[in-house]
Protein backbone atom coordinates (compact mmCIF):
# COMPACT_ATOMS: atom_id res chain seq x y z
CA UNK A 1 0.00 0.00 0.00
CA UNK A 2 1.41 3.40 -0.96
CA UNK A 3 1.45 6.40 1.33
CA UNK A 4 -1.14 8.05 -0.87
CA UNK A 5 -3.50 5.08 -0.66
CA UNK A 6 -3.09 5.03 3.09
CA UNK A 7 -3.88 8.75 3.31
CA UNK A 8 -7.03 8.21 1.25
CA UNK A 9 -8.09 5.31 3.44
CA UNK A 10 -7.39 7.25 6.63
CA UNK A 11 -9.32 10.25 5.31
CA UNK A 12 -12.48 8.21 4.81
CA UNK A 13 -15.04 9.86 7.10
CA UNK A 14 -16.11 7.81 10.11
CA UNK A 15 -19.30 5.86 9.54
CA UNK A 16 -22.41 7.81 10.52
CA UNK A 17 -23.99 6.57 13.75
CA UNK A 18 -27.78 6.80 14.06
CA UNK A 19 -28.99 8.67 17.12
CA UNK A 20 -31.40 5.90 18.21
CA UNK A 21 -32.46 7.61 21.43
CA UNK A 22 -28.95 8.67 22.46
CA UNK A 23 -29.76 12.41 22.50
CA UNK A 24 -33.08 11.80 24.25
CA UNK A 25 -31.30 9.90 27.04
CA UNK A 26 -28.92 12.81 27.58
CA UNK A 27 -31.75 15.37 27.58
CA UNK A 28 -33.57 13.26 30.18
CA UNK A 29 -30.50 13.06 32.39
CA UNK A 30 -29.99 16.82 32.13
CA UNK A 31 -33.64 17.49 32.98
CA UNK A 32 -33.44 15.15 36.00
CA UNK A 33 -30.29 16.86 37.19
CA UNK A 34 -31.85 20.31 36.84
CA UNK A 35 -34.85 19.16 38.90
CA UNK A 36 -32.54 17.95 41.68
CA UNK A 37 -30.55 21.20 41.67
CA UNK A 38 -33.76 23.22 41.87
CA UNK A 39 -35.19 21.08 44.67
CA UNK A 40 -32.00 21.39 46.73
CA UNK A 41 -31.85 25.15 46.17
CA UNK A 42 -35.46 25.69 47.21
CA UNK A 43 -35.08 23.42 50.23
CA UNK A 44 -32.00 25.27 51.46
CA UNK A 45 -33.60 28.66 50.85
CA UNK A 46 -36.75 27.55 52.67
CA UNK A 47 -34.73 26.23 55.59
CA UNK A 48 -32.78 29.47 55.92
CA UNK A 49 -35.94 31.57 55.72
CA UNK A 50 -37.57 29.43 58.38
CA UNK A 51 -34.53 29.81 60.64
CA UNK A 52 -34.53 33.57 60.09
CA UNK A 53 -38.24 33.82 60.79
CA UNK A 54 -37.73 31.95 64.03
CA UNK A 55 -34.79 34.01 65.24
CA UNK A 56 -35.30 37.55 63.89
CA UNK A 57 -37.36 40.00 65.95
CA UNK A 58 -39.90 40.33 63.14
CA UNK A 59 -42.43 42.19 65.30
CA UNK A 60 -40.10 45.12 65.72
CA UNK A 61 -39.16 45.32 62.05
CA UNK A 62 -40.10 48.63 60.43
CA UNK A 63 -38.98 50.67 57.47
CA UNK A 64 -35.54 50.72 59.03
CA UNK A 65 -34.99 47.24 57.56
CA UNK A 66 -32.75 48.58 54.82
CA UNK A 67 -30.21 49.79 57.37
CA UNK A 68 -30.46 46.74 59.61
CA UNK A 69 -27.17 44.88 60.01
CA UNK A 70 -28.76 41.49 60.91
CA UNK A 71 -30.95 41.73 57.83
CA UNK A 72 -27.94 42.47 55.63
CA UNK A 73 -26.11 39.53 57.17
CA UNK A 74 -29.11 37.28 56.59
CA UNK A 75 -29.36 38.34 52.94
CA UNK A 76 -25.66 37.72 52.42
CA UNK A 77 -26.03 34.31 54.03
CA UNK A 78 -28.86 33.51 51.61
CA UNK A 79 -26.79 34.50 48.60
CA UNK A 80 -23.76 32.59 49.85
CA UNK A 81 -25.80 29.48 50.60
CA UNK A 82 -27.34 29.62 47.15
CA UNK A 83 -23.92 29.82 45.52
CA UNK A 84 -22.56 27.04 47.74
CA UNK A 85 -25.51 24.79 46.97
CA UNK A 86 -25.04 25.31 43.27
CA UNK A 87 -21.35 24.52 43.54
CA UNK A 88 -21.93 21.42 45.64
CA UNK A 89 -24.60 19.98 43.36
CA UNK A 90 -22.33 20.47 40.37
CA UNK B 1 -30.74 28.02 13.36
CA UNK B 2 -26.98 27.45 13.04
CA UNK B 3 -24.58 26.00 15.60
CA UNK B 4 -23.56 29.40 16.96
CA UNK B 5 -27.17 30.21 17.71
CA UNK B 6 -27.66 26.94 19.57
CA UNK B 7 -24.44 27.53 21.53
CA UNK B 8 -25.58 31.03 22.55
CA UNK B 9 -28.92 29.68 23.73
CA UNK B 10 -27.28 26.79 25.57
CA UNK B 11 -24.93 29.25 27.28
CA UNK B 12 -28.04 31.02 28.54
CA UNK B 13 -29.27 27.73 30.05
CA UNK B 14 -31.56 26.54 27.24
CA UNK B 15 -31.63 22.74 27.54
CA UNK B 16 -33.50 22.31 24.23
CA UNK B 17 -30.73 24.17 22.39
CA UNK B 18 -28.16 21.95 24.06
CA UNK B 19 -30.21 18.94 22.95
CA UNK B 20 -29.94 20.20 19.38
CA UNK B 21 -26.16 20.43 19.79
CA UNK B 22 -26.07 16.85 21.06
CA UNK B 23 -28.01 15.67 17.99
CA UNK B 24 -25.66 17.65 15.78
CA UNK B 25 -22.43 16.20 17.18
CA UNK B 26 -23.29 12.78 18.57
CA UNK B 27 -22.32 10.82 15.49
CA UNK B 28 -18.80 12.25 15.11
CA UNK B 29 -18.12 12.15 18.82
CA UNK B 30 -19.30 8.56 19.22
CA UNK B 31 -17.40 7.54 16.10
CA UNK B 32 -14.22 9.08 17.49
CA UNK B 33 -14.69 7.35 20.85
CA UNK B 34 -15.54 4.00 19.25
CA UNK B 35 -12.26 4.10 17.42
CA UNK B 36 -10.39 4.99 20.62
CA UNK B 37 -12.19 2.15 22.40
CA UNK B 38 -11.19 -0.31 19.66
CA UNK B 39 -14.80 -0.93 18.71
CA UNK B 40 -16.17 -1.32 22.26
CA UNK B 41 -19.43 0.49 21.50
CA UNK B 42 -20.85 0.29 25.01
CA UNK B 43 -17.76 1.84 26.56
CA UNK B 44 -17.58 4.51 23.86
CA UNK B 45 -21.26 5.45 24.25
CA UNK B 46 -20.94 5.62 28.06
CA UNK B 47 -18.06 8.05 27.70
CA UNK B 48 -19.94 10.01 25.03
CA UNK B 49 -22.86 10.45 27.45
CA UNK B 50 -20.53 11.60 30.21
CA UNK B 51 -18.87 13.97 27.77
CA UNK B 52 -22.14 15.68 26.88
CA UNK B 53 -23.20 15.89 30.53
CA UNK B 54 -19.82 17.38 31.40
CA UNK B 55 -20.19 19.84 28.55
CA UNK B 56 -23.60 20.90 29.86
CA UNK B 57 -22.30 21.33 33.42
CA UNK B 58 -19.36 23.43 32.22
CA UNK B 59 -20.95 25.14 29.23
CA UNK B 60 -20.04 28.49 30.80
CA UNK B 61 -16.37 27.64 30.30
CA UNK B 62 -16.78 27.47 26.52
CA UNK B 63 -15.32 30.76 25.34
CA UNK B 64 -15.86 30.23 21.64
CA UNK B 65 -12.12 30.42 20.92
CA UNK B 66 -12.20 27.15 18.97
CA UNK B 67 -15.13 25.21 17.55
CA UNK B 68 -17.76 23.72 19.83
CA UNK B 69 -17.05 20.31 18.28
CA UNK B 70 -13.37 20.70 19.14
CA UNK B 71 -14.24 21.56 22.72
CA UNK B 72 -16.38 18.41 22.91
CA UNK B 73 -13.58 16.26 21.48
CA UNK B 74 -11.20 17.65 24.09
CA UNK B 75 -13.60 16.74 26.92
CA UNK B 76 -14.20 13.33 25.34
CA UNK B 77 -10.50 12.50 25.12
CA UNK B 78 -9.91 13.63 28.70
CA UNK B 79 -12.89 11.54 29.83
CA UNK B 80 -11.61 8.55 27.88
CA UNK B 81 -8.20 8.74 29.57
CA UNK B 82 -9.90 9.00 32.98
CA UNK B 83 -12.10 5.99 32.22
CA UNK B 84 -9.08 3.96 31.19
CA UNK B 85 -7.28 4.81 34.41
CA UNK B 86 -10.36 4.03 36.48
CA UNK B 87 -10.96 0.71 34.78
CA UNK B 88 -7.24 0.00 34.74
CA UNK B 89 -7.52 -0.92 31.09
CA UNK B 90 -4.26 -0.94 29.20
CA UNK B 91 -4.93 0.75 25.91
CA UNK B 92 -1.36 1.37 25.01
CA UNK B 93 0.87 -0.55 22.69
CA UNK B 94 4.51 -0.09 23.68
CA UNK B 95 6.28 2.20 21.23
CA UNK B 96 7.75 0.44 18.26
CA UNK B 97 5.99 -2.83 18.98
CA UNK B 98 4.08 -4.27 16.06
CA UNK B 99 2.02 -7.42 15.83
CA UNK B 100 4.10 -10.39 14.74
CA UNK B 101 2.13 -10.84 11.54
CA UNK B 102 0.38 -8.34 9.31
CA UNK B 103 -3.34 -8.02 9.97
CA UNK B 104 -5.62 -10.39 8.14
CA UNK B 105 -6.52 -8.54 4.95
CA UNK B 106 -10.16 -8.90 4.05
CA UNK B 107 -11.56 -7.44 0.82
CA UNK B 108 -12.93 -4.50 2.72
CA UNK B 109 -10.09 -2.05 3.24
CA UNK B 110 -12.00 -0.19 5.92
CA UNK B 111 -12.25 -3.29 8.06
CA UNK B 112 -8.54 -3.84 7.58
CA UNK B 113 -7.90 -0.29 8.64
CA UNK B 114 -9.97 -0.66 11.80
CA UNK B 115 -8.13 -3.88 12.67
CA UNK B 116 -4.77 -2.27 12.07
CA UNK B 117 -5.80 0.85 14.00
CA UNK B 118 -6.58 -1.29 17.02
CA UNK B 119 -2.89 -2.19 17.20
CA UNK B 120 -1.77 1.42 17.50
CA UNK B 121 -1.26 3.24 20.77
CA UNK B 122 -4.10 5.42 22.03
CA UNK B 123 -2.43 8.76 21.17
CA UNK B 124 -1.62 7.47 17.69
CA UNK B 125 -5.21 6.37 17.09
CA UNK B 126 -6.56 9.65 18.41
CA UNK B 127 -4.11 11.77 16.39
CA UNK B 128 -4.72 9.93 13.11
CA UNK B 129 -8.50 9.95 13.56
CA UNK B 130 -8.65 13.66 14.32
CA UNK B 131 -6.24 14.70 11.56
CA UNK B 132 -7.57 12.41 8.81
CA UNK B 133 -11.05 10.99 9.37
CA UNK B 134 -12.37 14.07 11.15
CA UNK B 135 -10.35 16.55 9.10
CA UNK B 136 -9.00 18.79 11.84
CA UNK B 137 -5.75 20.67 11.39
CA UNK B 138 -2.69 19.57 13.34
CA UNK B 139 -2.97 22.65 15.56
CA UNK B 140 -6.63 21.94 16.36
CA UNK B 141 -5.91 18.27 17.02
CA UNK B 142 -2.98 19.07 19.31
CA UNK B 143 -5.22 21.44 21.30
CA UNK B 144 -7.93 18.78 21.59
CA UNK B 145 -5.48 16.15 22.83
CA UNK B 146 -3.70 18.74 25.00
CA UNK B 147 -0.28 17.82 23.66
CA UNK B 148 2.41 19.93 21.94
CA UNK B 149 2.17 20.22 18.16
CA UNK B 150 5.48 18.39 17.68
CA UNK B 151 4.27 15.47 19.76
CA UNK B 152 1.10 15.22 17.70
CA UNK B 153 3.10 15.19 14.49
CA UNK B 154 5.29 12.41 15.90
CA UNK B 155 2.20 10.36 16.78
CA UNK B 156 0.82 10.85 13.27
CA UNK B 157 4.11 9.91 11.59
CA UNK B 158 4.67 6.88 13.81
CA UNK B 159 1.06 5.75 13.45
CA UNK B 160 1.20 6.03 9.65
CA UNK B 161 4.43 4.07 9.53
CA UNK B 162 2.98 1.28 11.66
CA UNK B 163 -0.23 1.17 9.62
CA UNK B 164 1.71 1.01 6.38
CA UNK B 165 3.70 -1.93 7.71
CA UNK B 166 0.57 -3.70 8.88
CA UNK B 167 -1.39 -3.07 5.69
CA UNK B 168 1.47 -3.78 3.29
CA UNK B 169 -0.16 -7.00 2.12
CA UNK B 170 -3.04 -5.08 0.49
Amino acid sequence: MTGRNLDELLSTPLASIPDAGFSRAIENRIAARERIVMAVEWSVAGLILAMLAATLPLASLTVGLSTSMPFAVACSALVLMHAMTRLMTE
Amino acid sequence: MNEEGFVSLALAGDTAAFGALVRLHQSRLRGFLRRLARGDHALADDIAQETFLDAWRHIGQFRGEGSFAGWLMQIAYRRFLMAMRRRKIEFEMPDGELPDTPVDCSPDARIDLEQAMANLSLPERASLTLCYALGYTSEESARMLEIPLGTLKSHVARGRKKLQAMLKAI
